[in-house]
C-alpha cells in the first residue's frame, strides 16, 4: 500500500494550486480518499470525530441492496436457462444485468464528475446508491440506451440542478424510472417487458388488475402463489421481485441504523390500513374492481412495494426530516400506493408514483411538524 | 429535582486523569488573553514596565468599562503583544511576589445578606471575578445591574476528562461556597440553583443553605448548564436571561468577601492519550501551559487543547490556560491514513453509528486523534444527530433556518436555548462532517445582532 500512497503523493502537486490538472482536483480527491482515509484534521471543536462518513453510509446502503441484486440476477437467469444448475442460472443472468449496471454507473458517474469539476466540490458518494438503484427498478429487457438517457435525466434534472446530493427534492432513481415510464411507456409497462425469454408474461399485479369482477387472489390462481411472490420467482423489475431478499437488506439497514425505521414502519402501516379499508369498502359496495379486494399481505409481496419501502422511501434527503414527519411521510406512501393500485387499473404499479408524490409533500409535512413543535414550545413556556 | 436525560453519549476515551492533585506554583511569567472573553473589546489600563499588584486591573471592556480584568499575580508588565488590526493577543506579566496585592473589605458570613446589590456588583467588577459570571443566551460575560431571572451554579461537566467534583470540593472551604451563594443571591430576583451529579453525595453540598439544589443523571451533555436551564427555568426569548458560574468561582467569590483578599487559583485536569502524568492540578489563572506541563511528557505530534476535547480551544505551550477552562487535553495530531478504511470492519473505530464492528464492544476506551474521518458533505438527515440532542429542539430544522439566515424561524425554534457546546456531540457524530457547533454559533451571532 506504501507504493500506492507514494504514487498518490507524487502526482498530487499536479492537481492542486497551479498544477497542470488543478481543475480536476475532485477526481484526485476521489481516488485519494477512496483508497486512504482522508488526511483532514479538525479545526474547531469538537476536536475528535466519529469514524463514520458518507462513504461508509452510502456503501452500506449498496451492501444492503446486494441480496436483492443477486436474486435479481438469478431470477433473470432462470428465465433464460431455467433447468440449469444454480451457478449456471446465475451466470446466465449476469450478461443481462451487468451491462445495465455498468451503463448506469458510467453515465451517472460522468455527470457526477462533470458537476463536481465545474462546481469545484468533492465528488459525492450519493451516486453509489443511485447508480445501483436505477438498474434494480428497470425491467431486464430495458434497452441500454434508454438506461443511459434515464440515468442522465435522473442525475441532472432529478438532482444536480437542485445543487447535488442533499439538495434534491425527488429521489433521483425514481425520477429516472418515471422518465422512462412517461417517455417510453412501452418499455416499462404491459406484459411484454418483464422477462428476457421472449414469452409475454404479466406481472402478478397486472394479472390482478386486468380482470374485473373477481376476487384478486383467485385471479392469481396457481400461477403465482403468495410464497412464489415472497421468494421472488415472478416476472418484474430486476431487483424488486424477491421480498425475502429485500427483507434481508431491510434488516441490515435497520441494524446499522442507516434506514429510518419510522419511515419503514409508517409505510407498512399506511399500506396495511389502507388495504384493509379498501377490502372493506369493496365488500360494502360490491365493487367489481378486483384490486380493491387484494389483501395487505399480497400488496406487500407484489410489485415494487417492498423494494420502494426499504430502499426508496428511506432516502433521507427526499424524505421528511423530522421524526414525526417521517411517520406521516411513510404513512402517506403506503396509503397512496394502495390507492393508486386500486383505483387506477391502467397503471397497477403504484409505488413509484406514491413515493414521488410523498417526496413532493415532505417539505410541507416538515413545515407542519415544525409549526406544531413551535406551538408546543410556546405552550410549555406559558405553563 | 433530578434532571435525567437519555439522549446523549459519554465518550469513552483513553487518558482519564487520576484524582490526585498537584500544585503548580513557581511560574516566572503569566499571560492574559482577552480572546478568552467573546464580545469583549479590551482597553489597556497599563503600560509595559509598569508594576502591578496582585488583583490590579490590566484592561477593561470598552462596552462595559466597569468590568475590570485583573492580574492574577503581582509582577511587572513584560510585554503586550498586538496581532492583526492591533488586536491585543496577550499581555505577559513577569511574576514578582513582592509587588503586593489589592485588598477589599472583609464581611462576616452572616453579614453578606445585608449588603447592597450595587455595592456587591462593584466589588465583583473591581476584583476581576465578575467575568466568571456568564449569561445565557450567548454565553458572554454577565451585564452588571441587569439582574437575571435565575443564576445556575454548575459543578461538574460530563465532557471527557472533567475535573472531579469531589476533588474540587475537597479544596474549597464550605464557608467560601456558602458566602459565594449569599453574594449571588443578592444579584438575582429569582433563585440561585446548584446542579450536581446525582452520584456525588457530599456534605459540603447538602449542608448549603439559601439555594435550590438539583441533580442530574444520564450521558453527556447532562452536565451542561444549557440542559439544566431548559429543564428548570427555560430561556423563552432574547430578553430572558440567566447567569451561570462554576462552583470553583463561587468559592473564589466567597473567599473574596470573607477575607478581603483575592485568590484566582482553580483545579484543572491534565488529561488525554498523548500526555504521561494525567491528574488534577491546582493552578493560578494565567498560568502558562508550558509551566503546567513542565515536568510532564507530551508525545510528539500532539495537539494541546485548552478546555475539553469537545468545546475547548486549540492552544500551545506558550499560551495560558483559558479563563473558563477546567481541563487541559492533549490528543494525537497525527493521522494514520488507512487503506480502504471506509469499508474495513472497523474493530478499533469509535463511532456512534452502528456501521463498525466495534459497536459490539461499546465499553472499550479508545484513542482518538484530530482526524475528521471523512469529507465535508451537504446535510444528510439520517436521524443521527437527533439521538444526541436532549433539548426540546428540532436540530435539522434549526440548522436549516440558520443556514438560510431566517432569524424569525430560528427564534421560534428556540435558538436562545442553544449553545454550541450542547451541539458538540451532533458535530461529533454527523456523517456529513458539518460544522454544526459553528453553525449554531453563527445563528446566535446573527440573532444577537439582528434578532
Amino acid at each position: 500500500m506504501k507504493f500506492l500512497r507514494n504514487l498518490l503523493d507524487k502526482v498530487e502537486p499536479n492537481f492542486v494550486g497551479n498544477g497542470k490538472y488543478a481543475k480536476f482536483h475532485p477526481l484526485y480527491e476521489m481516488a485519494d480518499t477512496f483508497l486512504f482515509t482522508p488526511a483532514d484534521k479538525t479545526e474547531n471543536g469538537p476536536y475528535i470525530r466519529d469514524a463514520v462518513d458518507l462513504k461508509r453510509v452510502m456503501s452500506f446502503v449498496v451492501l444492503a441492496m446486494l441480496p436483492a441484486l443477486f436474486f435479481g440476477i438469478f431470477n433473470v437467469g432462470r428465465q433464460v436457462n431455467p433447468d440449469a444448475p444454480i451457478i449456471d442460472i446465475f451466470l446466465s443472468g449476469l450478461p443481462v444485468v451487468l451491462p445495465i449496471i455498468l451503463v448506469s454507473y458510467v453515465v451517472g458517474g460522468f455527470w457526477e464528475m462533470l458537476f463536481s469539476v465545474v462546481r469545484k466540490h468533492e465528488i459525492n458518494e450519493g451516486f453509489l446508491v443511485t447508480g445501483i438503484l436505477i438498474p434494480l427498478v428497470m425491467p431486464p429487457t430495458i434497452p441500454l440506451w434508454m438506461v443511459a438517457i434515464a440515468t442522465s435525466f435522473g442525475v441532472v434534472i432529478g438532482k444536480e440542478i437542485f445543487g447535488g446530493t442533499g439538495y434534491n427534492i425527488f429521489n433521483p432513481a425514481l425520477v429516472a424510472r418515471a422518465f422512462i415510464f412517461f417517455a417510453y411507456p412501452g418499455a416499462i409497462s404491459g406484459d411484454k417487458v418483464w422477462t428476457v425469454d421472449g414469452v409475454s408474461q404479466a406481472t402478478p399485479l397486472l394479472k390482478v388488475a386486468s380482470d374485473q369482477g373477481s376476487r384478486a387472489v383467485e385471479l392469481l390462481g396457481d400461477k403465482y402463489t403468495w410464497w412464489d411472490m415472497f421468494y421472488g420467482f415472478i416476472p418484474g423489475s430486476i431487483g424488486e421481485t424477491s421480498t425475502l431478499a429485500i427483507i434481508i437488506g431491510a434488516i441490515f439497514l435497520l441494524i446499522t441504523r442507516i434506514g429510518n425505521w419510522r419511515i419503514m414502519a409508517g409505510t407498512l402501516l399506511g399500506m396495511v390500513l389502507t388495504a384493509k379499508l379498501a377490502n372493506y369498502f369493496g365488500e360494502a359496495v360490491s365493487s367489481s374492481n378486483s384490486m380493491l379486494f387484494l389483501p395487505a399481505e399480497y400488496h406487500l409481496v407484489m410489485g415494487g412495494f417492498a423494494f420502494g419501502l426499504v430502499f426508496m422511501a428511506t432516502d433521507p434527503v427526499s424524505a421528511a426530516q423530522t421524526d414525526r414527519g417521517r411517520w406521516i411521510y411513510g404513512f402517506l406512501i403506503g396509503f397512496m400506493c394502495v390507492v393508486i393500485r386500486a383505483i387506477n387499473p391502467a397503471y397497477p404499479e403504484g409505488m413509484m408514483m406514491a413515493i414521488l408524490f410523498a417526496n413532493a409533500f415532505s417539505p410541507l409535512i416538515d413545515y407542519f411538524v415544525m409549526k406544531s413543535h413551535i406551538k408546543q414550545r410556546l405552550k410549555r413556556f406559558a405553563a | 429535582m433530578n434532571i435525567h436525560i437519555r439522549k446523549g453519549h459519554d465518550l469513552k476515551l483513553v487518558g482519564a486523569p487520576a484524582k490526585s492533585v498537584q500544585d503548580i506554583n513557581d511560574s516566572a511569567f503569566i499571560k492574559l488573553h482577552p480572546s478568552d472573553f467573546p464580545g469583549v473589546k479590551p482597553k489597556l489600563l497599563v503600560k509595559v514596565g509598569e508594576t502591578l499588584k496582585k488583583g490590579q486591573a490590566v484592561y477593561n471592556d470598552k462596552n462595559n468599562p466597569n468590568i475590570l480584568f485583573t492580574s492574577p499575580n503581582a509582577g511587572i508588565v513584560e510585554d503586550i503583544y498586538f496581532g492583526e488590526r492591533r488586536r491585543i493577543e496577550f499581555i505577559t506579566i513577569r511574576v514578582d511576589e513582592n509587588a503586593g496585592e489589592m485588598s477589599f473589605d472583609q464581611y462576616a458570613l452572616g453579614k453578606i445578606y445585608e449588603l447592597d446589590p450595587t455595592d456587591v456588583t462593584d466589588i465583583l467588577c473591581k476584583s476581576g471575578l465578575w467575568p466568571a459570571l456568564r449569561r445565557r443566551p450567548f454565553s458572554k460575560i454577565a451585564i452588571p445591574h441587569l439582574p437575571p431571572k435565575a443564576i445556575f451554579i454548575s459543578t461538574m461537566s460530563t465532557a471527557p476528562f472533567a475535573a472531579d467534583l469531589e476533588v474540587i470540593l475537597d479544596k474549597i472551604p464550605k464557608d467560601n461556597i456558602q458566602a459565594g451563594i449569599n453574594v449571588l443571591q443578592l444579584l438575582t430576583t429569582g433563585s440561585v440553583n446548584l446542579v450536581s451529579p446525582k452520584k456525588v453525595i457530599n456534605s459540603k453540598l447538602s449542608e448549603l443553605q439559601n439555594i435550590q439544589q438539583h441533580t442530574y443523571s444520564g450521558p453527556h451533555p447532562s452536565g451542561n448548564v444549557g440542559i439544566h436551564v431548559s429543564q428548570i427555568d427555560p430561556i423563552k426569548n432574547k430578553d430572558d436571561s440567566i447567569w451561570y458560574i462554576s462552583i470553583q468561582d463561587v468559592g473564589l467569590i466567597g473567599n473574596l468577601f470573607l477575607t478581603g483578599k483575592q485568590n484566582y487559583r482553580k483545579i484543572i485536569t491534565v488529561a488525554g492519550s498523548s500526555i504521561a502524568d494525567r491528574m488534577h492540578y491546582s493552578v493560578n489563572r494565567g498560568t502558562l501551559i508550558s509551566d503546567i506541563l513542565s515536568k510532564n511528557k507530551v508525545e510528539k505530534d500532539s495537539r494541546i487543547i485548552s478546555g475539553d476535547v469537545l468545546s475547548g480551544s486549540i492552544s500551545k505551550l506558550d499560551n495560558a490556560i483559558g479563563y473558563y477552562h477546567e481541563s487541559l487535553t492533549v490528543i494525537p495530531d497525527e493521522i494514520n491514513r488507512e487503506f480502504l478504511g471506509w469499508i474495513g470492519p472497523g474493530l478499533s473505530k469509535y463511532s456512534l453509528s452502528y456501521t463498525f464492528l466495534s459497536t459490539l464492544f461499546p465499553k472499550r476506551e479508545k484513542v482518538l486523534s484530530t482526524a475528521m474521518n471523512g469529507g465535508k458533505r451537504a446535510i444528510l438527515p439520517i436521524g443521527a444527530i437527533e439521538k444526541v440532542m436532549p433539548l426540546d429542539i428540532l436540530p435539522t430544522m434549526l440548522l436549516k433556518s440558520i443556514i438560510a439566515n431566517d432569524i424569525e424561524t430560528m427564534e421560534q425554534l428556540g435558538i436562545y436555548e442553544c449553545d454550541p457546546e450542547d451541539f458538540a456531540l451532533c458535530s461529533f457524530t454527523d456523517a456529513s462532517k458539518m460544522d454544526i457547533t459553528g453553525i449554531i454559533q453563527d445563528g446566535l451571532n446573527l440573532a444577537e445582532a439582528e434578532g
